[in-house]
């Protein structure tokens, strides 16, 4: 996200993807078992105008720093070492300008295999290298991020190229989006001063928690008790945690105060945005006794507004 | 809405929306009997464990992990977000975007940090 402020991103719809990408490079991402179905439904196997022979008219890169399940769904797999990839990157963003490197193995990869990637990348119809948390959350960072997408850039000076995050839960997009509309920011953003102010690092959650600041959480559709490093989530059990959840999880079983709320996608309507950002009206299929989250969250305002008018009359 | 009634309190729905990973797949196919899921078509590995599993374990509304009634859950929270100087609201991630807009707007109204999993 941070990189995306940077850099910008040259991006497309996996509408796109499926019906022009020639070339298929998957980094520091398991698709196979973190994205089940991209594959079959718009990078690998789908049918295209342009690819209409599905998997046979695509070439499919996997670089990552061991072999996954991925490995059998592509033509080529590309080993390097742990925390390499940054190094790598830059490399390829060399070769791409014609420059070479001193060594001829950089972050354990012939310097050779890079070049007929880069190679590829220049000769395809349509490039596009999606990247997962082998490249967002291993160390550097949006630094990774950044230099694929400048690397991507550079790639358009050749040939189409498109440089896309395989994001994770179904609507973080959606969270980014829909914060970036109403605060102009899309994550990190504290209402302190009574306007929206932005600095990860300082208002983002790991941070905070880790530096034990809040004195108060509200945990909307989330697991932070499994999802974030220990050292930061155990602030939570220390303050008064309130959670909103359809179902029990770690989260909710140390919390104090626990909202049951409606499912959205399986017990509730409501719009989520894929990947791609392409907005998605999600169905109900299951009845809940629960009321959906921004009911529960609408009391909580109207109630705040009403104690905040009582202390201020004492 | 293309749920179809197949027999007593079971439905077929089409083009469902599978809430787990952000490929967001919509093109299953649900059967539910008994407000319960029995078969997902089309859905991968991950999306069977959602729709099958989503009838498991719902949560109880609660107070210090006692239950209690929901609207006293509800003023509860109020209560303590109300009385917190440096609140802070997290996740966003796994719902849809009113409730994402409802939380937003907690949060100015409470100066609260606010983050969604992108940060993580």
């Amino acid at each position: 996200m941070v990189a995306l402020q940077l850099g910008g991103a040259p991006a497309a719809t996996l509408g796109e993807v499926k019906n022009r990408a020639d070339l298929v490079i998957f980094w520091g991402s398991n698709p196979a078992e973190s994205h089940p179905r991209h594959f079959a439904r718009y990078s690998g196997a789908a049918k295209g105008r342009m690819n209409p022979k599905g998997r046979k008219d695509r070439y499919i890169v996997l670089v990552d720093i061991r072999p996954t399940p991925s490995v059998k769904y592509a033509d080529e797999f590309i080993q390097i070492k742990p925390g390499q990839d940054f190094e790598v990157l830059t490399v390829m963003r060399m070769l791409a300008s014609g420059q070479r490197p001193d060594a001829d193995n950089i972050g354990g990869v012939e310097v050779q295999t890079l070049e007929r990637l880069v190679q590829r990348c220049k000769d395809a119809r349509m490039g596009v290298l999606f990247f997962g948390q082998g490249i967002t959350e291993t160390r550097g960072k949006h630094q990774n991020s950044l230099v694929i997408y400048q690397f991507g850039k550079e790639m358009n000076r050749h040939s189409k190229f498109l440089t896309l995050p395989m994001r994770g839960h179904y609507n973080v997009v959606g969270s980014g989006n829909t914060m970036c509309w109403q605060t102009g920011y899309p994550f990190a953003v504290n209402f302190g001063r009574g306007y929206p102010q932005f600095n990860p690092g300082e208002f983002s959650v790991v941070d905070l928690l880790k530096r034990k600041e809040p004195d108060a959480a509200l945990i909307v559709a989330a697991e932070p008790m499994d999802h974030l490093p220990y050292e930061a989530a155990r602030h939570l059990e220390d303050i008064p945690t309130i959670v909103l959840d359809p179902r029990e999880t770690l989260t909710t079983k140390m919390a104090d105060v626990v909202i049951p709320v409606k499912h959205a996608g399986v017990s509730v309507e409501g719009t989520a945005y894929r990947m791609d950002h392409i907005p998605i009206k999600m169905r109900a299929v299951l009845d809940s006794p629960w009321p959906k989250d921004d009911i529960p969250l609408s009391t909580i305002i109207e109630r705040i507004k009403e104690i905040r008018k009582e202390e201020a009359k004492t | 809405m293309t749920a179809v009634k197949q027999a007593e309190n079971t439905t077929v729905t089409e083009h469902v929306v599978c809430p787990f990973c952000a490929t967001l797949c919509d093109d299953l196919t649900i059967h539910v009997h008994n407000n319960q899921v029995v078969k997902v078509r089309n859905g991968c590995a991950l999306a069977k464990g959602v729709f099958e599993n989503a009838h498991k374990e719902w949560a109880t509304p609660r107070i210090g992990g006692k239950e209690v009634a929901y609207d006293s859950a509800v003023e509860e929270a109020a209560k303590l977000l109300a009385a917190s100087n440096n609140p802070l609201i997290y996740g966003l991630s796994a719902t849809d975007v009113d409730a994402q807009k409802k939380c937003i707007e907690l949060a100015d109204l409470i100066g609260a940090n606010l983050d969604n999993a992108s940060s993580v």
